[in-house]
């Protein structure tokens, strides 16, 4: 199986920084961006597999981003981060195309989990 | 019930505070999800031995799991408290009963134990769906956990149960204690005239029984409305 290539979105830099490190030590290979227009250039450029992407951030929004990449490459799987206390904003971003939402503080065995799965779709792997 | 401008202006005061409490909760699951996120690095760290002094690694690990435990709790409260504060984003909507009593006694725990009051739990699984106005049954059991603490003391128990009455659902709290002191009848200024009011615009019904010795419940019949 090929190295994953995450993409990870998040304005909150030690958070993106932490959770790419730990990654890295599981064998993905992850890029940050803190904005949602550095991300936008980042997916264009090297073509992430999977992009876990902040719902909040100041400059564009993460479902704003989310349209952004399906714009580009509809193929790229995008996992929602939320902050929120209600689940309606990670559905609302399913129902633009993302594949899931995890909320914060994430479970990493559960977003490795969603990686996987996300991967495979990206790659038709059943 | 007259509305005078003392009570808009605490209406916007209310309103303040619950986008300030859901702002801020936000912020705190940021705050959790960067410590939880160092933790699980140093986590990390210690399960591929890159901290060889043992005495040191044994030590870490014990901070590392009492700071996944506190978080996760801290992430509990913290995310019971910002779906406390967007209640009253909707005035009616369908909802569990169990739903918002446990998130509401999430939060009203610490009010128990520094009185040193015991709670219990028994809700049921048979309860149909509400629709209702969730802040409002919030609000009111609040009023009714208010008094039942006011009137208890050390060691008594609040027990805190639902179960269907017919289309309704029905939440009773059940205050019992040792010895055969009675408890006494709620105050009037405890249950006020919001709460009243309250009751009446939720078309619920409030009952309070009181039974032999130490014994005493405060039952609250939760109708759905027609949509």
């Amino acid at each position: 199986m090929n190295k994953i290539n995450l993409l990870i979105v998040d304005d909150e830099v030690e958070f993106a920084a932490t959770l790419a490190e730990r990654m890295e030590l599981r064998g993905l290979a992850a890029q940050i961006a803190n904005n949602g227009k550095d991300a936008l250039e980042m997916v264009s450029a090297s073509q992430p597999d999977v992009v876990i992407l902040d719902l909040k951030m100041p400059d564009l929004s993460g479902l704003e981003v989310l349209e952004g990449i399906k714009a580009k490459d509809p193929s790229i799987e995008v996992i929602m981060l939320t902050g929120h206390g209600s689940t309606a904003s990670g559905v609302e971003g399913m129902e633009k195309g993302a594949f899931d939402y995890i909320m914060k503080p994430i479970e990493l065995a559960e977003l490795l989990e969603k990686i996987n799965l996300a991967y495979n779709k990206r790659h038709g792997i059943a | 019930m007259v509305i005078h401008e003392e009570d808009k202006l605490r209406c916007r005061q209310l309103n303040t505070l619950g986008r300030l409490m859901a702002g801020f909760t936000h912020e705190q699951k940021n705050h959790l999800a960067i410590i939880n996120e160092s933790n699980g690095l140093l986590a990390d760290l210690l399960e591929m031995q890159q901290i060889t002094d043992e005495t040191l690694a044994a030590r870490l690990e014990k901070i590392v799991a009492t700071t996944k435990d506190r978080v996760a709790k801290a992430a509990e409260m913290a995310q019971h408290l910002n779906r406390f504060a967007h209640r009253m984003d909707t005035p009616l909507a369908t909802f569990q009963v169990n739903e918002l009593i446990f998130e509401e006694l999430t939060l009203l725990h610490r009010f128990a134990n520094m009185k040193q009051v015991d709670l219990d739990t028994s809700f049921s699984t048979e309860l149909p769906g509400t629709y209702n106005n969730p802040s409002l049954v919030q609000f009111i059991f609040f009023c009714l956990f208010d008094a039942a603490l006011e009137g208890s003391s050390a060691r008594d128990i609040i027990k805190i149960s639902t179960e269907p009455h017919g289309d309704s659902s029905q939440l009773t709290l059940t205050m019992t204690g040792q010895g055969d002191m009675p408890f006494s009848p709620i105050k009037e200024e405890i249950l006020c005239e919001a709460f009243h009011f309250a009751i009446t615009k939720m078309g619920a019904s409030f009952i309070e029984k009181h039974g032999e010795g130490r014994h005493m419940r405060l039952i609250l019949r939760i109708p759905s409305l027609t949509p």
